[in-house]
């Protein structure tokens, strides 16, 4: 696994910190860190970017399974559906991030959605997890692509 | 394979919201065309609950649903055609931005609309409007691996039920909210057209086969009937209706883009406005019992993303200056 820096990759306005996984699996765009066994989950500046302002985000409890939705979010009149990055139990949700998911606009990465202890944390080495700073720039700009397609 | 065709024709009301949400859960992309039987309230899935008045809609025996995709609270009836579009997300015509698939999946309802003579338009999120007037309000979201849009052509348009069905903290904001949405909402029959159904739904039909190909005229089938069946039991729980909304500590309701009235009480504050295009068109705060005039006349000035307005309630009422920030920002 390279993504252990500290460096930040930038894709054209878009930044991607390094010292964190990003889960593609369902066509998602979130970030996963690993952190004293337990991993946080939450929005990457991709997602943030193609959604808009952030009205509202609900998030269950509970056990959860990869690519099963845990959640949702609405944006200009679309909820979207939040699936989760991994199997494993939904420990702690963040609160502040529910009641205010403008914050989430403002700062993606520090803000996590919510807490998994994961079942096996091996899965974080899965094909719908980026594993290189290269992979990760490929797909950043193959979806920019599709965007400006749109 | 081609888009399904369910042009339903009456449909009881259970039903025209089932149909969509089972047709997504079983990956079926499908155009369907349809009206209810009865009239009925839908909540979009964020909408709280406390937005309605259950002792009235018990009174009047009016059923209320909760979606699973987004837009506002909204009246429906037998005077509406409902389109509802689902589309797997890995459809190459299915964009990743959602304000592309508004503009993309709404262009056949605007067509239909041309088609009669109206000179409608998109107005961002999803709004079609005309005149000034919403003309058709609309919805989205994912459900499982597609997104569904959902929306209606009002043929005629009544908001007296609506407004009594709805829960406002005092009669004034009621009687806005009623003078707001006749004056912004319109149906065909508001311009003067009146048509049969069975030609709106021909041409809604045609000008979607235009963007998504031939479609294919099918039937509910038993495997449908079965997920309809089984997602009865969870979309019609109290838990889902009741507690799935988000609730606010202020009210605030939608009656068309850049139109939205809001109401804030708390201890001896009280705000009441309406927000229209970045700018407030109306404000009244009340603070110790007086009307803070002053503070009124500052905010109307100015545009609410200016970063301004923040401090501007600060310098008069700073220990509720952030509450009232939020309200008047709305989101």
């Amino acid at each position: 696994m390279e993504l252990k820096s500290a460096d930040v990759l930038k894709v054209r306005e878009l930044e991607f910190p390094l010292d964190r996984f990003y889960y593609r699996g369902k066509k998602s765009h979130l970030w996963v860190k690993m952190r004293d066994g337990i991993t946080e989950v939450g929005m990457d500046a991709f997602l943030v970017h193609s959604t808009g302002y952030l009205n509202y985000i609900s998030i269950n409890t509970g056990e959860v399974k990869q690519g099963k939705g845990v959640g949702n979010f609405e944006s200009a009149k679309f909820v979207s559906r939040i699936f989760s990055p991994i199997n494993g139990k939904i420990i702690e949700v963040n609160q502040k991030a529910l009641d205010n998911p403008r914050q989430i606009n403002a700062s993606p990465y520090t803000t996590w959605l919510f807490k998994i202890e994961p079942s096996n944390p091996q899965e974080l080495e899965g094909d719908d997890f980026i594993s290189s700073s290269i992979e990760l720039k490929e797909w950043i700009e193959a979806d920019l692509i599709e965007l400006d397609g749109e | 394979m081609g888009f399904k065709l369910f042009n339903l024709g009456l449909q009881n009301w259970k039903d025209t919201q089932l149909i969509y949400h089972a047709l997504a859960e079983l990956s079926i992309e499908s155009l369907v065309i349809q009206q209810t039987r009865e009239n009925y309230i839908c909540l979009g899935m964020f909408n709280s609950a406390k937005e309605l008045d259950f002792d009235y809609l018990k009174r009047k025996n009016i059923p209320v649903f909760r979606r699973e995709i987004g837009g506002g609270t909204v009246w429906l009836d037998r005077a509406q055609i409902f389109y509802h579009l689902i589309i797997r997300r890995d459809n190459p015509l299915c964009p990743i931005k959602n304000e592309t698939f508004f503009t993309r999946f709404l262009q056949p309802v605007v067509d239909t609309y041309k088609s009669f003579g109206i000179d409608a338009s998109i107005k961002p999120a999803c709004d079609i409007v005309t005149e000034g007037k919403k003309i058709s309000g609309n919805g989205a979201g994912t459900i499982e691996d597609c997104k569904v849009l959902s929306g209606s052509i009002l043929l005629e348009f009544n908001p007296e039920t609506f407004i009594e069905a709805l829960s406002f903290p005092d009669e004034r904001f009621r009687k806005a909210a009623f003078e707001q949405m006749t004056s912004r909402v319109a149906s065909l029959s508001h311009f003067g057209i009146w048509v049969e159904e069975q030609e709106v739904r021909d041409r809604l039909i045609q000008n979607f086969s235009e963007l998504l190909g031939d479609l294919e005229r099918v039937e509910v089938d038993t495997r449908i009937r079965k997920t309809m069946k089984s997602l009865e039991a969870e979309k019609f729980d109290e838990e889902w209706l009741l507690e799935t909304g988000k609730d606010r500590y202020w009210r605030e309701i939608k009656i068309a883009e850049e139109c939205y009235l809001f109401h804030f009480l708390r201890d001896d504050t009280q705000v009441f406005g309406r927000r229209g295009d970045n700018k407030l068109e109306e404000i009244e705060i009340i603070h110790h019992g007086n009307r803070v005039e002053k503070l009124e006349s500052l905010l109307l000035k100015e545009q609410i993303n200016s970063g301004k307005i923040l401090n501007i309630i600060e310098s008069y009422i700073p220990h509720k200056s952030e509450e009232i920030f939020r309200v008047i920002k709305g989101g």
